[in-house]
């Protein structure tokens, strides 16, 4: 249930036209678990409290105001942390899931702001661990699958028979821009979404600017597909990723694995609804184009079990290994990782 | 590391207590957004700059905001969470530091007090600078600024007692809580006397509870994570605590010790209680506080050797706290006045013992104005400046200086 900010609101009616309907809402997640885990192929254990398994610890702010003739203007102000500790995440920005101002009509929405990269606000439908459980989730090779934009502006049309369209554009993803747009990690996302009934499927691109000069473009094409068979529903992905560079706009990847350079990637997964109880399952494979040959593996498996609508309880376990020949004992490709704990969203 | 606090695990004891009684299955969840902003000047003497007058954030309670919730599972199964974000309203800032500035008393910060060279002088202070730094600032320090630096936590009830993870309360603060006349609040809490070295942690993250309320019964189990690979036990803290709120008497005991970085044994701490109503408007409260510490935490940042050792040495903690108080409350004005005495068992023999007086005038459930007066008395290398209940006071401008200081402020919750 969310919370009106009732004086808000009613401010808000009395300042707009009678016939205005506007809301502000306060919302946001409270998720915190026990992990158990190995960094490295010979790392000793880590058991720690873990904060923000499942869904990234939030709270924030999103309103709408009706403006007439079928326009709304829309914001969303979303702060992350860590439960664990209190301590603010995305680099200690404030509002750092999400800020950004928009308007939304029967056409679409245009938004303004800091952002989720377009295509990973598709992707997401196609992972059966939903970008949760770091590793465990298709973010573990897929590298559109999961970051986030500043200075983004998205175009999005509303649905077409099945069919939705996004565009985005970000001045530079991380940061303030700097003089000069090639020295900024410009960012260009297209998402295309097709779903009816238990099929749906996406396409999404993405060109990031390197700001190293003569360095080329980072892009990454990626697939989606699903279908819903009742008992199951499966999901796959493919991804060719070109010339990536540092860790701008990435997703986290396999903890401390420079994904750096050329890489196709796969995953298959499968979640089973039984009753209160979701099962989760997932292969994803990491194929290494470049001269290294780093590939990697992820196998991941993992079960909610809802308490309510807004709480669940759960259980994951992700296990990354390398492929090939013998690893170094610091291999960062062999980790894998437990997580138990509870998540509730208000 | 302590923050000087009101209470608030009361917040999380008051919804296990509601959890307890009979509620609907599928009652409407709720979310509110809650805060407190406490404001006012004060005055502190003792300083080597002589007095300061100064506008405080949180004398009384920490100035904050939050979001505390929870959802009804039903069968007498609940979810509840608090995030809670300190806001110094003096400021705007989420930090502070104490009133006389972020140094250490010369016990340790003076090369020949620490035993060491005198020509060392220029490395102990650099040393002594970055640790005040680091542990004596409210939300500062490497890991500072935290967003939800007071509480951030969720936690399940269940008919047999509650799971509770996050940023907490330790359970021993839990009972120095209680059993302090003042909660912690003002110019002479039992935390005053001991205020740095802290005899106790206060709040801790990374924190597992288990915690039942029954009747009159409360009691915890707390294991603080140290999240060191490898050793499960380094930087860990293991609390327990029982509280018995009977007819016009309380009584409680609790206990916490932890380990330092290098899985030491390090800063243990044993609390006892009692509180007695005195007629229909009174209440005496008295606690002894017992607290030793071998093997300090964070020194592992100094290199190796005389330098580690002296520090080590001079921070070591072995000492006791005594406090006795008594409120009384007429309507809306309450007067209250405190005795906290820290006897300090080390070669330093730094003592503080600190009287107090106040007196609050409610002119609402949430709207109230105070003033208070208190002095701390220092002996042996004790330096202890007076701060309120969100801050130190810092230290006086040498060994045996003593501190007196006098407030006014208003308080308000929403």
């Amino acid at each position: 249930m969310k919370k009106q900010l009732i004086a808000a609101a009613v401010l808000s009616t009395f300042a707009g036209v009678a016939a205005a309907q506007s809301t502000v809402t306060l919302y946001g997640v409270a998720d915190v678990g026990i992990s158990s885990s190995k960094a490295a192929n010979n790392a000793t254990r880590l058991t720690e409290m873990s904060a923000g398994n499942q869904s990234g610890n939030r709270w924030g702010l999103r309103g709408t105001e009706d403006l007439g003739g079928g326009l709304k203007a829309n914001f969303q102000f979303e702060s992350g942390f860590s439960l664990d500790t209190g301590m603010s995440a995305q680099g200690g920005r404030l509002f750092g899931r999400q800020a950004w101002v928009g308007v939304e009509s029967g056409m679409g929405q245009v938004r303004f702001g800091r952002q989720d990269l377009e295509s990973a606000t598709v992707l997401i439908g196609f992972d059966p661990f939903s970008q949760g459980w770091t590793y465990a989730s298709g973010t573990s090779v897929i590298l559109s699958n999961g970051p986030r934009v500043d200075n983004g502006i998205t175009l999005r049309t509303a649905n077409m028979g099945g069919f939705t369209a996004g565009l985005q554009y970000s001045f530079q993803a991380d940061g303030a821009e700097v003089a000069g747009s090639s020295n900024n990690a410009t960012v260009t996302s297209l998402a295309l979404r097709y779903a009816a009934g238990p099929f749906a499927a996406a396409l999404t691109y993405d060109q990031i600017n390197n700001p190293t000069v003569g360095a080329d473009d980072q892009k990454h094409t990626t697939l989606g597909a699903t279908y819903n068979f009742g008992p199951a529903q499966v999901y796959g992905m493919y991804a060719r990723q070109r010339d990536v560079f540092a860790t701008a706009v990435t997703a986290s990847a396999l903890p401390n694995y420079n994904e750096a350079g050329d890489s196709n990637a796969y995953t298959l997964g499968v979640a089973v609804p039984m009753g209160a109880t979701r099962l989760l399952a997932q292969y994803a494979r990491f194929d290494d184009k470049d001269a290294g040959n780093q590939d990697f593996r992820v196998i991941s498996v993992g079960a909610t079990y809802d308490l309510s609508k807004r709480t669940n309880l759960y259980v994951t376990y992700a296990d990354a290994s390398a492929s090939g020949a013998a690893t170094a004992a610091a291999d960062v490709r062999e980790q894998n990782r437990l997580n138990v704990g509870l998540r509730h969203r208000f | 590391m302590m923050k000087m606090f009101a209470i608030k695990a009361v917040a999380a004891a008051s919804l296990l207590a509601l959890a307890g009684g009979a509620q609907a299955q599928g009652a409407t969840p709720d979310v509110q957004l809650y805060g407190l902003v406490d404001v006012g000047v004060s005055r502190v003497s003792g300083f080597a700059g002589g007095s300061v007058t100064h506008m405080h954030s949180g004398l009384m309670e920490g100035s904050r905001w939050g979001i505390r919730g929870g959802e009804d599972l039903g069968g007498g199964w609940r979810t509840l969470f608090v995030f809670e974000s300190r806001v110094e309203a003096d400021t705007g800032s989420m930090q502070n530091r104490p009133v006389g500035g972020s140094v250490l008393p010369a016990a340790w910060s003076n090369a020949t007090l620490l035993g060491l060279p005198a020509a060392l002088q220029p490395t102990v202070s650099a040393v002594a600078s970055g640790l005040a730094g680091e542990v004596y600032n409210v939300n500062g320090g490497t890991s500072g600024n935290r967003i939800f630096d007071r509480q951030a936590y969720v936690g399940l009830v269940t008919p047999v007692g509650a799971l509770i993870a996050g940023r907490q309360y330790t359970p021993a603060f839990e009972v120095d809580a209680e059993f302090d006349i003042a909660n912690t609040q003002g110019l002479f809490s039992a935390n005053q006397s001991s205020q740095f070295l802290p005899a106790v942690q206060n709040r801790i993250p990374n924190a597992l509870q288990y915690r039942i309320v029954k009747d009159g019964l409360t009691a915890s189990a707390m294991l603080g994570f140290g999240e060191v690979a490898g050793n499960n036990s380094a930087n860990r803290l293991l609390g327990v605590m029982a509280m018995y709120r009977g007819a016009g008497f309380s009584v409680g005991v609790g206990h916490n010790q932890s380990k330092n970085e290098l899985n030491q044994d390090s800063l243990t701490t044993t609390v006892i209680g009692a509180s007695l109503d005195v007629g229909s408007a009174g209440k005496l409260s008295v606690s002894w506080l017992s607290y030793e510490n071998d093997f300090p935490t964070g020194l592992s940042v100094i290199p190796a050797g005389a330098l580690r050792n002296a520090f080590s040495n001079a921070l070591r903690q072995d000492g006791n706290r005594y406090h006795i108080g008594y409120k009384h409350s007429m309507g809306p004005h309450t007067f209250s006045v405190a005795y906290s005495k820290n006897d300090d068992k080390r070669p330093n023999n730094m003592d503080t013992t600190v009287y107090g007086a106040g007196y609050s005038y409610a002119f609402s459930k949430r709207t109230d104005i105070y003033t208070q007066v208190a002095w701390a008395k220092n002996s042996g290398l004790a330096q202890t400046a007076l701060g309120g209940n969100g801050y130190f006071g810092g230290q006086t401008r040498a060994p045996g200086v003593d501190s007196s200081a006098v407030a006014i402020g208003i308080r308000h919750k929403f």
